[in-house]
């Protein structure tokens, strides 16, 4: 306690523009890295396009042009709506038969036996196999995207969940046999708080996934999305439309990213010291 | 008074991982602890104290024999202090004294007061990871207390702790337990601590294990952890098991 004090009090003694100061160099730290990367990334770009001086390699201008076309009146955000639409679907089914196949082999060996050559084969067949596979069988309809996207991430996220259910404490399992926890109980308060780290690495790693095999299902089959979009750009030879649409959608999950799974993950780990190394 | 806690012919071997050999942990072992009765196992490492106590807390099964735990048998409210405080690190101090009271049917109304009880008033709110060593394992007192216990396993509870830490604790379990006795077994190496806390100690031997000796310890409560006569019991145990 006597620690906390003193630190108030250390705190208490700066003015209120070294309070500002320290914050905006709190804010910098946390901002300017990333930024730096990016503007890294269009210095590199635009070396580049006047390099090659070719219509292939547009320069930075024409790109952000394009995404300023696809951005104003709303076009690009209906069209990255859909998309994720078909990724959430898709990967709430994918995360629901995940959590409980992979419960299920984490508590049976023979079950774990089981699942263990499917998963190996779902972790080998490319998105592009089961896009593929599934436009021939289910044609257009949301089925579709659905069933390629649980097919392609399903895998993953299974091993996801096995890692987290092996990192629950046998120490505590213990304990909560001799206090008579009720199964609800362990569940809420001991497996799934257990689990939630390892959820959400596996959310973030089947997002992206999912990403890949949408954009190939919505390429062949479907009529609307981003990788029809994608594709109609492409068609049209138009390069700084393809640049402009996965800027764009980078974009989305990079707020997906922060906004959501990084306060889910701060969230979930407030209880954590944290270390002043 | 009749025995809450009686082991009668329990056997169990274990088999040993690299040999395959099996090696017989106990044979044909009996013992009573009467209602209210603190009993404390000492002996060599690996001699079944452990064991023992994991068969009564449900953790481990016996190869055969019986294990009788008093009048409501298998339902009996069981509490237990292990050698790690074994809390949920993701709840506060209050939600883990909770989960065990609520699930022994006991409701969360004494939550705080044995808390404050306990010396971690301050702490109610906090997670785990903020408190000391010895701070967590008072809430796992506190824990073990709040289902009101009929019975109450103690695994080598204090040998974590420094020295100082750990007679605090002493002092305060033989407090708690003075309050409602439960009926305990206490597994420990610390002669003294056996000594401070128990009615009767039950010195083990052997492979398999024994009984070597039982020494009832007759002092009045609230005893003081400097008694001589705790000092004179520590030597006579020492000489059982040295030879």
């Amino acid at each position: 306690m006597a620690d906390t004090i003193q630190v108030e009090s250390a705190k208490g003694r700066h003015d209120k523009g070294a309070a500002t100061a320290s914050a905006l160099r709190r804010l910098a730290g946390l901002w300017l890295p990333s930024i730096a990367f990016c503007v890294c990334l269009l210095g590199f770009w635009e070396v580049m396009a006047r390099a090659t001086a070719s219509p292939l390699v547009p320069n930075v201008g024409e790109v952000l042009g394009e995404v300023r076309r696809l951005v104003v009146g709303g076009f690009a955000f209906r069209q990255i709506g859909i998309t994720l639409g078909r990724i959430l679907a898709g990967f709430s089914v994918a995360f629901v038969i995940s959590l409980g196949v992979g419960i299920g082999a984490a508590r049976s060996v023979m079950f774990r036996r089981f699942c263990d050559p499917a998963i190996i084969l779902g972790l080998t067949v490319p998105g592009l196999v089961w896009a593929l596979l599934c436009v021939i069988w289910f044609g257009v309809g949301l089925t579709t995207p659905i069933v390629a996207i649980a097919l392609g991430i399903g895998p993953v996220m299974v091993l996801h969940v096995l890692q987290g259910m092996k990192a629950v404490d046998s120490e505590i399992v213990e304990m909560a046999h001799v206090f008579r926890l009720s199964t609800r109980d362990k569940l809420i308060h001991i497996w799934i708080p257990s689990l939630i780290p390892h959820l959400i690495g596996g959310a973030r790693v089947g997002l992206s996934l999912g990403w890949k095999v949408i954009v190939l299902v919505e390429l062949f089959g479907l009529s609307n999305g981003v990788g029809y979009q994608l594709n109609s750009e492409f068609s049209s030879q138009n390069v700084a439309g393809v640049l402009a649409w996965t800027i764009v959608f980078w974009a989305v999950m990079v707020v997906i990213e922060y906004g959501v799974l990084q306060s889910l993950e701060r969230a979930s780990s407030k209880w954590r010291r944290v270390s002043e190394l | 008074m009749s025995a809450l806690i009686r082991f009668s012919e329990i056997e169990k071997s274990f088999v040993r991982q690299n040999s395959g050999r099996i090696e017989p942990v106990l044979r044909s072992f009996d013992l009573d602890i009467e209602e209210g009765e603190l009993v404390a196992l000492v002996g060599p490492s690996g001699v079944g104290k452990t064991t023992l106590l994991h068969i009564v807390a449900g953790l481990q099964r016996p190869d055969s024999g019986r294990i009788d735990t008093g009048p409501n048998g298998a339902s009996a409210r069981v509490g237990m202090v292990f050698q790690q405080p074994r809390l949920l690190d993701w709840r506060t101090v209050r939600a883990n004294v909770d989960l065990a009271s609520k699930a022994a049917g006991r409701g969360t109304a004494r939550t705080v007061g044995l808390l404050t009880q306990i010396g971690l008033r301050d702490y109610v709110d906090a997670y785990p990871a903020a408190l000391s060593g010895g701070q967590r394992q008072r809430v796992a007192i506190a824990r073990a207390f709040s289902i009101e216990p009929e019975i109450l396993l103690l695994d080598e509870p204090f040998s974590a702790l420094d020295e100082l830490t750990a007679r605090r604790l002493r002092i305060l379990m033989q407090d708690m337990w003075l309050k409602a006795p439960p009926t305990g077994l206490l597994v420990t190496h610390n002669m003294l601590e056996a000594a401070f806390l128990a009615d009767k100690i039950v010195v083990l031997g052997g492979k398999p294990a024994r009984t070597i000796a039982t020494i009832a310890i007759d002092l009045p409560r609230p005893r003081d952890p400097e008694e001589p006569e705790l000092f004179a019991v520590h030597r006579r145990i020492m000489a059982l098991l040295s030879h």
